[in-house]
């Protein structure tokens, strides 16, 4: 067990709980407070690690750019989480998509980066703000209680921390070398690989024509269309599933009305 | 690759027959002609029967493993008889409720979730697993939530669609951490990776993190207990047909999904030093049948009750799997716990699905029954429906004539002959405590004061299928010897072989001759998840003579059936032996095995 990424996780921990809304009496700048602490105590966990990774002690550094995106990714994530109004939850994760993205683009997947800036960013945005719009009608000043206030946080932090704790436990388990030999294999190898020549401040693509095709698109189509055709097509299926359901809910409404009420819009 | 695509569709032939018969129900459901309308039902029965032929038919199942075979035969006949009591579903339970118009949407919900019950067994791959997984849950969401026009049923579909969607997410999590370990989404690429790393005596942490994820995920379609919680409210808020479902189509898939995960890491782990697993689903079942059946002894409403019998139910099944499958394909079923799984799951869906029948046709007399009083004294009225409902509770507890007392036998004797005698004992002990809820609900039958009865009109389609039902239960309970060899033949699929290794040694020669019998795969010869199982262990060898002269003689067994050409390669697994490493020769023959085989 490593104690210090043990204590860094429990100082998250702590500072996501004090963070978390509550309705009155929040203890928002001490839990600001410790979050910087952990953040730092993270950066230099990594750049220690970093440092055993490449066999040197002194000299390697950690990436910038990972190191600008992982900051700006952690924190709007916090913000997501922790922030009172809910449509600025839900601008600071248009910031946390991007920021996702752009790690995505250091580890050479293009295709991921482009795809999840369009889906999340444009698409699954737009449907949250209408819900949020559309569910508090009053502006910000009328938001409704389950939408200020964490039901509970200390059980929430506890079990998204135990798993998070153990996954890193696992993952930066005994020489720091051991992660990368568990399993040489395939394209997540590779880019397991380029992600730790990166966080090392190395030039991730050293040699890059076994990895010139990752995050292509072409190397996708083609994927999809033989190996993967079946599945295709099953998703295909289950979308129509998914439509149909959909309008079988929002129909059943209709005659269901006069059993259950008067038939009228539902008020607040 | 292309070839590889048109042989798995013909072995998909009756999943493809049900999503076609899916999407013709579906059109005819909006029919302008009321005669069409009328023939929904009958067109679903009609695929279902069709895709029951097609799985039989030889040239489908050469195409597929026997496991699938089987499970497209239980999907197909199980699901006849759901559909039977469903005849009425979305307006006989809702009096309320005259919109006859999308039942044809609830039964093509019905039949695409049978197909992707039916052709769990037949997916070679992580992301198809995942979407057949979504095909199963998806439809069923949708009738939970419209099967009843009440706010019952709402609040079930909102609880089942949002937990499910959870458990979902948990699975995919833990699927990703299966791809990142062996680096491929395919399932012979993955169990070749961890059949290379049997020799670490220990799983990889992803291995063992993904494997944990995708057990956690699945225990919510199975009902097991870290996700058991939904079960009785979601259960009891659904209309009683669709509960007759979502006893049936979430266990099976999420069953066989497991057993196919299990199968990927060669189920090393039932004999292998590595513990995790078999403990972690020793106290999952250990917990998913004991709580069950408490919570089950203290509930008065009829679909409670049942939500938490099946959540004891799944205990049990699990309690099987633990034994891990037969050592060697063909052998007897003391030793093997797959095919006492698949027989309990068959087992099981008859009996709850008769109960729900007949359940459904007593509710359809007496006003939409729930609670236990409303049912009291109605053998006086409705003999014959009793009469099948008290044989499928009495085979629900395992009595000795009927499909559940075998079912609960085969589970005992796999894990006693395993070793896990604290299963044994336990799934035991839990039968004796279900006994005292399902005899509650006979006594209230046929003891209690004779109940008003009503005078809603029902078909008389939910009383076939328990008829059915019931009298599968004492057929197959009395004489199961065709059920028998053709869950043999499923689970042979994931069993083992035995062969011997010989190593002749005479004045500076070595020779090494094997006999490997080829495991028997059943009537589905061709198998696209079994690559060169190499995992195996010596049982015995023997030693006879002396260094420059002698013959080893090592016994193997296998935890997958072989292909006759990797039988010799097995040569590698030859253990070290101190007089014999002298022997140049051997060293010689030992390292051209070795590397024949990397």
């Amino acid at each position: 067990m490593d104690y210090a990424l043990a204590v860094a996780t429990a100082l998250g921990a702590l500072s996501i709980y004090l963070l978390l809304p509550r309705g009155r009496g929040s203890l928002v700048k001490t839990g600001a407070l410790v979050g910087v602490l952990t953040l730092g105590a993270a950066m230099l966990y990594l750049l220690r690690w970093a440092g055993l990774q490449e066999g040197v002690s002194q000299g390697a550094g950690l990436n910038v750019f990972f190191c600008l995106f992982a900051l700006i990714a952690v924190i709007s994530a916090t913000a997501v989480i922790c922030h009172p109004r809910p449509l600025y939850c839900a601008l600071y994760f248009v910031l946390l998509t991007l920021a996702l993205a752009g790690l995505f683009i250091l580890l050479f997947a293009q295709f991921m980066a482009i795809v999840l800036i369009i889906i999340y960013a444009g698409a699954i945005l737009v449907t949250y703000v209408f819900v949020i719009m559309l569910a508090s009608p009053g502006g910000n000043v009328t938001v409704a209680d389950y939408d200020r206030v964490t039901t509970n946080p200390l059980l929430a932090v506890l079990v998204s921390f135990v798993l998070l704790g153990t996954v890193l436990q696992l993952m930066f388990i005994g020489k720091p070398r051991a992660f990368m030999a568990a399993r040489p294999a395939g394209p997540v190898a590779v880019g397991m690989a380029m992600g730790h020549k990166i966080l090392a401040g190395k030039p991730a693509l050293a040699d890059p024509k076994p990895t010139s095709k990752m995050g292509v698109m072409e190397l996708l189509g083609v994927n999809l269309y033989s190996q993967y055709a079946l599945p295709l097509e099953l998703a295909g299926i289950l979308l129509t599933i998914s439509l149909v359901g959909a309008v079988m809910i929002a129909r059943k409404n209709e005659p269901a009305a006069g059993v259950l009420g008067t038939g009228q819009m539902p008020t607040e | 690759m292309a070839e590889d695509v048109n042989t798995s569709l013909l072995g998909l032939l009756p999943e493809i027959i049900l999503l076609c018969t899916a999407a013709v129900v579906l059109l005819m459901g909006l029919a302008r002609r009321d005669v069409l309308r009328r023939l929904t039902q009958w067109t679903a029965v009609i695929g279902v029967i069709v895709a029951f032929v097609a799985a039989y038919s030889n040239d489908v199942q050469s195409h597929t493993t026997a496991l699938g075979t089987f499970l497209t035969l239980l999907t197909c006949g199980i699901g006849l008889l759901l559909l039977f009591s469903a005849w009425e579903m979305p307006f006989a339970m809702d009096p309320a409720h005259t919109d006859r118009h999308y039942r044809g949407e609830f039964f093509a919900m019905l039949l695409c979730s049978l197909a992707g019950v039916s052709m769990m067994a037949k997916v070679n791959n992580l992301i198809w697993l995942f979407l057949a997984l979504e095909l199963v849950s998806i439809p069923t969401y949708i009738v939970v939530a419209t099967g009843r026009g009440q706010s019952e049923a709402q609040e079930a579909g909102i609880k089942y669609f949002f937990l499910g969607a959870l458990s979902a997410a948990i699975y995919l999590f833990g699927f990703s951490y299966l791809y990142g370990f062996s680096g491929s989404t395919q399932f012979s690429a993955i169990t070749a990776v961890f059949q290379s790393d049997i020799s670490r005596h220990q799983l990889p942490w992803m291995a063992i993190l993904g494997l944990l994820l995708v057990l956690l995920g699945i225990s919510y379609k199975i009902a097991a207990v870290p996700l058991h919680f939904y079960a009785a409210d979601v259960y009891q808020g659904a209309a009683t047909p669709v509960t007759a479902f979502l006893s049936f189509a979430p266990k099976a898939a999420g069953f066989v999904a497991i057993i196919l995960l299990l199968g990927l890491t060669g189920w090393h782990f039932s004999s292998g030093p590595d513990v995790t697993i078999p403990a972690l689903l020793t106290v999952m079942a250990v917990l998913t049948m004991t709580i069950g059946n408490v919570l089950a002894l203290l509930q008065r409403n009829i679909k409670r009750m049942f939500a938490y019998s099946s959540i004891a139910h799944s205990g049990y099944i699990l309690a099987a799997l633990v034994a891990g499958p037969a050592l060697v394909a063909g052998g007897g079923w003391a030793h093997d716990g797959v095919a006492a799984a698949l027989f309990y799951l068959a087992a099981y869906s008859l009996m709850t699905v008769g109960a729900f029948a007949a359940l459904i046709y007593m509710q359809g007399k007496a006003d939409g029954a729930e609670d236990i009083d409303d049912i009291a004294g109605i053998s006086s009225e409705h003999p014959m429906t009793a009469a099948c409902m008290a044989i499928c509770l009495l085979s629900l507890i395992g009595m000795p004539g009927t499909i559940g007392f075998l079912g609960k036998l085969f589970i005992v004797q796999a894990d006693l002959s395993t070793g896990h005698w604290i299963l044994a004992v336990f799934v035991v002990v839990n039968a004796a405590i279900a006994a005292a809820y399902y005899l509650r609900i006979i006594a209230a039958m046929y003891v209690r004061e004779p109940w008003t009865p009503s005078h809603v009109r029902t078909t008389l389609a939910p009383r076939f299928a328990a008829a059915l039902c019931a009298a599968m239960v004492i057929g197959f309970g009395l004489a199961p010897s065709r059920l028998l060899s053709d869950i043999r033949h499923a689970a042979d699929y994931m069993a083992g072989s035995s062969g011997t290794v010989r190593l002749t040694v005479f004045k500076g020669r070595a020779k090494i001759t094997s006999h490997f019998p080829t495991g028997s795969f059943g009537r589905g010869r061709r198998s696209s998840l079994l690559t060169d199982p190499l995992a195996g262990y010596a049982r015995r060898s023997r030693l006879a003579g002396d260094q420059n002269s002698c013959v080893v003689k090592h016994e193997f067994i296998f935890a997958r059936p072989l292909k006759k050409d990797t039988a010799w390669s097995t040569a590698r697994l030859l253990p070290p032996s101190p007089v014999l490493e002298r022997n140049p020769a051997v060293v010689a023959l030992r390292m051209s095995a070795r590397l024949i085989v990397r």
